[in-house]
């Protein structure tokens, strides 16, 4: 029974549905606009036509009577509040990046009061992880800040792509986690992470750039900047307070975000309404799930309470990837859930299958317990006393419990309404075991055979038999158990997502729906 | 989204670049015919996307069609469409005013009306039928708009791109490099293209990046003109992305 997923052709590099198996992804072209650097076209009239249509930036030229300290190269970028410029400052002899404040937006008190606040935010900050800020101030028309020039690309252009391996999500994760932490021991929550706002150098390493956004917590100068009711914040990766109460939003605002980004850099998608796990869809280790689920829970409360707490735990994480890593490099391009290596690496269903059966087999050769179950008793005692009789072993007797045919018939007959569940009750714990991999909790399989079993003992105490006693095998009962075990792995998964009282217990279902309560920002404070 | 459709220039469609929708639907009599072509060229992009959802609502071809000319006459010749409050964005608006349309249009009226009414945009029989065949079956009724409305913006951004390329006479050049676009800098399909164009391997990967810079400015311009705010052009980007990935 494939899921309707499986039947999707998508793009093996972004896994985007397809309309057939060698068409164009649409979302790879489309993606190629995604933070794009529009300069230099190659063509005149469409150099003018870009001139109409982007929002007013100076050239370097117009800019250069206004900066004498620099030299200006070339214009790198141009976004919502201003444009980005490569320049050589001459006094410090090194290149840096400076963004103009766009002209328009200049005579906007407010706006430029935030621009004003980013600089000083992020003058704070001196760390690896973090684009540092040279300068700031006003020269002629223009606010400006002068930064250090980071070259490479942000993470949302390689993020363009598709997904990146778990080891280097995980890499860049932690090196942000620490930034983050150096930031918020600060006072400086970011408030606008997003792959946009992180750039890889040329090491590798990732950056986190734009504070733009940020609150500094405990100036008295900005007492809740935004209570005009201004929201400030990129909707996917806004935490539910950033929305209903922007004026509490603390550092743990900033954990929300990194783990929507995180389940992005693994999955390419974001942690909307009802999501997969991202050990379902990426193939990664389950220990990731429950720490992006901690960074995503809807109450700051329940998040990390520190960018350190979420460090340590994406730190034990490592050892995790380091069991999976083997094998997840060979081969990146096909489904996780059907063939992916690292899935292969924790167990396949077909491998739990096999396993299952493999017990199966083996228990069909220990025929030697008969279980005896009388059908009619005149007390509860009797009619659920279970008789266990050890015959002599024979090979008369072997055949006779793998092959029987009473034991079959018994067994479909009159016993199955209580063994059969019984029977995939257990093997449906074995399973999400071994799937779980001792990081068990329980698995909507598992509570769904558990609930048959209870409707079937409520079925057999309520059913009325003939014949005194019935014999049979647990090797036949076993076997047939085994068979039924891989119709009821997909059966069990449909019934789970048809029935939304197993949501909680499957752990992905995390709906983004804003909570009313209050959060408090004063633990957050004193931190 | 094999081939390009071989069109010629749209003098309306770079007009149009000149200025934004929501000025578009505001603009008064001296400037009506310039907004009137630029209207057009926004109904000409994005009709796929109306019919997609209407054809989701469970509308049958001919109602769809129906629909979809009525509002665009509608909308070119009255221009008193409303949407709901804050529909900042050419698709929100647009997807507004549709419903609002399809919820006051009349099934008698419409039924009248079949045949005998003006045909605004020429709805062609071929990508109607690729556009139902674009409907995934889980998809939603606005997921099926969305998706065919990214997909509308980036045709329009190809037809740009390939309008510019033809102007500046590497009309041959474009055809060749054109399925490169959307693969890795590795294929193979580079070595073949190279031969046809008796070039080197290195300076085809420079063609083709320039290319595709050209098509992701064509696209963040096409999306621009469909936005009230610049500001807000990374976040629909994003958003259109995540359509289509769905």
């Amino acid at each position: 029974m494939p899921t309707p997923a499986a039947e999707r052709v998508t793009c093996p590099r972004c896994h985007a549905p397809l309309q057939a198996p060698n068409a164009e992804c649409a979302a790879c072209l489309l993606a190629l606009a995604v933070d794009a650097v529009d300069d230099a076209p190659p063509l005149d009239d469409a150099r003018d036509e870009r001139s109409r249509s982007a929002p007013a930036a100076p050239t370097p030229e117009e800019l250069a009577s206004d900066f004498p300290q620099l030299e200006l190269l070339e214009r790198v970028g141009v976004g919502g509040m201003g444009a980005v410029y490569r320049a050589r400052h001459l006094a410090l002899e090194r290149e840096v990046a400076v963004k103009i404040l766009s002209s328009a937006l200049a005579a906007d008190v407010r706006f430029a009061e935030r621009f004003q606040r980013e600089a000083r935010a992020l003058a704070k900050l001196d760390h690896p992880g973090i684009v540092r800020v040279h300068d700031f101030g006003r020269a002629g028309q223009h606010w400006y800040l002068i930064m250090e020039f980071v070259r490479g690309a942000s993470l949302r252009r390689k993020l363009a792509s598709g997904p990146l391996p778990p080891a280097e999500a995980l890499a860049i994760v932690m090196q942000l986690a620490d930034a983050l932490e150096f930031a918020h021991a600060r006072g400086v929550v970011h408030r606008d992470l997003k792959p946009e706002n992180v750039l890889l150098d040329e090491q590798g390493r990732a950056r986190l750039a734009d504070f733009g956004l940020a609150k500094l917590l405990g100036d008295p100068l900005d007492p809740g900047r935004t209570e005009t009711g201004v929201t400030l914040g990129t909707p996917p990766y806004m935490a539910p307070e950033q929305l209903t109460q922007p004026q509490d939003v603390d550092h743990r605002a900033d954990l929300y975000a990194l783990g929507v980004l995180f389940y992005e850099l693994l999955t390419g998608k974001w942690p909307l309404g009802r999501f997969d796990l991202p050990s379902q869809r990426a193939g990664v280790p389950t220990q990731y799930d429950a720490a992006i689920l901690k960074l995503l829970e809807r109450e700051p409360q329940q998040r990390f309470q520190s960018a350190r707490e979420a460090a340590d735990a994406l730190t034990g994480l490592t050892g995790a990837e380091a069991q999976v890593e083997p094998a997840a490099r060979d081969d990146d391009e096909v489904d996780d859930r059907e063939k992916g290596p690292q899935a292969s690496a924790r167990t396949t269903p077909q491998a739990r299958v096999l396993i299952a059966a493999g017990v199966t087999v083996l228990a069909s050769f220990c025929p030697w317990f008969t279980v005896n179950l009388p059908r009619r008793g005149s007390t509860w005692g009797d009619r659920w006393a279970l008789h266990i009789s050890v015959p002599e072993p024979s090979i008369h007797d072997v055949r006779f419990t793998v092959f029987s045919w009473n034991a079959w018939t018994n067994l479909l007959d009159v016993q199955w309404p209580l063994w059969l569940p019984a029977v995939i009750a257990l093997f449906a714990a074995l399973d999400s075991m071994l799937a779980a991999r001792g990081n068990w909790r329980p698995h909507p399989r598992w509570c769904l055979a558990l609930c048959s079993l209870a409707l079937a003992l409520v079925v057999q105490t309520l059913r009325e038999a003939d014949s005194p006693h019935t014999t049979y095998g647990i090797g036949s009962l076993a076997s047939a158990g085994a068979l039924l075990v891989l119709v009821w792995h997909y059966l069990a998964l449909q019934l789970a997502s048809w029935l939304p009282a197993f949501v909680k217990v499957d752990g992905p279902r995390v709906v983004r729906k804003p909570s009313r309560r209050r959060t408090s920002t004063r633990s957050s404070r004193t931190r | 989204m094999d081939e390009q459709p071989a069109t010629e220039p749209r003098q309306e469609g770079e007009r149009f670049l000149t200025t934004r929708w929501s000025q578009v639907l505001a603009v008064r009599s001296a400037d009506r015919e310039l907004a009137s072509a630029a209207l057009r060229h926004l109904c000409e992009t994005y009709w796929p996307a109306l019919y997609a959802y209407a054809r989701r609502k469970g509308a049958a071809h001919a109602d769809a069609e129906d629909l979809v000319q009525g509002f665009f006459a509608r909308l070119i010749e009255k221009r008193d469409l409303h949407a709901e409050r804050g529909a900042e964005r050419f698709r929100s608006y647009l997807l507004g005013a549709f419903r609002n349309f399809a919820a006051n249009q009349d099934a008698s009226q419409r039924s009248v009306r079949r045949g005998g009414r003006e045909r605004v945009v020429s709805i062609d029989e071929l990508t109607a039928s690729r556009v139902v065949e674009g409907l995934a079956a889980h998809d939603s009724p606005e997921q099926a708009y969305e998706r065919q409305f990214a997909l509308g913006v980036l045709d329009s951004a190809l037809r740009r791109l390939r309008d510019e390329q033809c102007a500046g006479g590497r009309q041959i050049q474009f055809d060749t490099l054109r399925p490169l676009l959307g693969l890795d800098e590795h294929a193979t399909s580079y070595a073949e293209a190279a031969e046809r164009l008796a070039t080197t391997q290195a300076a085809l990967r420079v063609a083709v990046h320039r290319l595709k810079r050209r098509l992701a400015h064509h696209i963040r311009a096409e999306l621009a003109g469909a936005l009230a705010r610049p500001e807000d052009l990374e976040a629909e980007l994003l958003q259109l992305l995540a359509a289509l990935r769905r």
